[in-house]
């Protein structure tokens, strides 16, 4: 997939759903929202967004955890169901946004240019879906994931992308269909499980980027402006605690206190209990007031300097920096 | 022993322009290859070969030919 094919596909993924809605909303005018499709828009919501939340991100892109190959392949298969892009391009994007957040050369920051009220609606819309419509960018998988790209399951689900997400808007239709025994059940079923659940999941997904650089507290001074955004963490599964996770972001858990809801962390600690999942990276209360203490000494902010110095570009030169190996079973 | 031929075999399956006459010289950038695609083939190649690319030699190259040489390289290399 081409940036020219990425920015399309991002186009349609952003503006389809949209019509699914009106669609949606036609619909409901003549017949009253089913419990079928209530079940079927919290099924497919919850497997793409777990699919994202510890699929893409904290398994792919952090490496928070490790689990047998066939969970590992169906976490990176539902995160693909989604919508949001190939797993490798992905994560790419994503690490390259933790090695330069909220500086130049990040993928989608919400500080974009300029002072006053208008960059900053710009700068939120550009960290929220613009910066998906820049052909032009591309993060190198060799050089931000090559542990991943060497995966073969990983290259071929990649490469498989657009079949996959047919796939996660088929399947709602057979749940609907199965829930139903209706013709009209399916399309229902396809139009909240698949078109309705791409719009709302998504744009919870990025609103972590735009209103997560901008709105909400923060416990660390990060060198970036994340924040943590209690609002959006039930319906982005403990995402939005974005401020714990530039702190700590090989954490398995982005939710730090009781009463900070992370289902992803409860779902990963599940795992682990049952022993489908191991290594998980845990952050006890005393490293994160140290790490807290010290951030706050350094004194964070988007202009703080950022930690490591040199970027990964600069750390290929040694060839065992680069030595990576996959992290599954 | 990688040839260029396999290499060009590769790159065929990938790239959309399927006029675009593939040789040992042409330039790689020419070929309109996507970050994902240029992925894939230089692990396809490591996998079917049994070993890994230099990423600060792989860095340097711009054709086809040349990635086949550098793959007999780092294999003859490594066999030493």
């Amino acid at each position: 997939m081409d940036g020219k094919e990425h920015k399309l596909f991002i186009i349609a993924a952003s503006v389809i759903p949209l019509l699914g809605v009106v669609a949606v909303m036609v619909l409901l005018w003549n017949r009253v929202f089913g419990w079928s499709d209530l079940v079927v828009l919290a099924v497919m919501y919850t497997i793409a967004g777990l699919g994202v939340s510890i699929g893409y991100h904290r398994m792919l892109a952090h490496r928070a955890f490790r689990t047998h190959r066939w969970i590992y392949d169906a976490f990176a298969v539902a995160g693909t169901m989604a919508a949001q892009g190939p797993a490798i391009i992905w994560t790419a994007h994503h690490r390259r946004h933790h090695r330069v957040a909220d500086k130049d050369g990040d993928p989608h920051s919400p500080y974009h240019g300029g002072t006053g009220r208008l960059a900053l609606v710009r700068g939120l819309w550009h960290a929220h879906l613009g910066w998906l419509m820049d052909e032009k960018l591309t993060s190198d998988p060799l050089r931000y994931c090559p542990d991943l790209a060497r995966d073969r399951h990983l290259r071929w689900i990649s490469r498989h992308f657009v079949a996959i997400v047919v796939a996660g808007m088929l399947l709602p239709a057979a749940l609907g269909f199965a829930l139903t025994g209706s013709a009209l059940g399916a399309l229902t079923g396809f139009l909240w499980g698949g078109l309705a659940r791409i719009f709302i999941l998504n744009h919870i997904t990025y609103a972590i980027n735009s209103v997560g650089h901008v709105y909400g507290r923060r416990r660390f001074s990060t060198p970036d402006e994340s924040r943590n955004v209690a609002w959006l963490s039930l319906a982005s599964f403990g995402e939005s605690w974005h401020n714990n996770h530039h702190a700590f972001p090989r954490s398995a858990s982005h939710g730090m206190r009781w009463y900070e809801p992370d289902v992803s962390a409860l779902v990963i600690g599940t795992l682990r209990r049952v022993g489908l999942a191991w290594d998980v990276i845990t952050i006890d209360r005393a490293r994160q007031e140290a790490r807290a203490e010290g951030l706050a000494r350094a004194g964070g902010g988007r202009h703080a300097a950022h930690q490591p110095a040199a970027p990964m570009a600069e750390r290929m030169v040694d060839p065992a920096l680069t030595r990576t190996t996959g992290d599954v079973e | 022993m990688v040839t260029t031929d396999e290499v060009i075999k590769l790159i065929g399956k990938k790239i959309r322009n399927k006029s675009i006459e593939l040789t040992a010289a042409t330039p790689l950038d020419s070929l309109g290859l996507s970050s994902l695609q240029i992925s894939d083939i230089v692990f396809e190649i490591e996998d079917a070969h049994g070993f890994e690319f230099n990423p600060v030699k792989a860095a340097g190259i711009t054709t086809i030919g040349e990635i086949a040489e550098l793959a007999n390289e780092t294999i003859a290399a490594g066999a030493r």
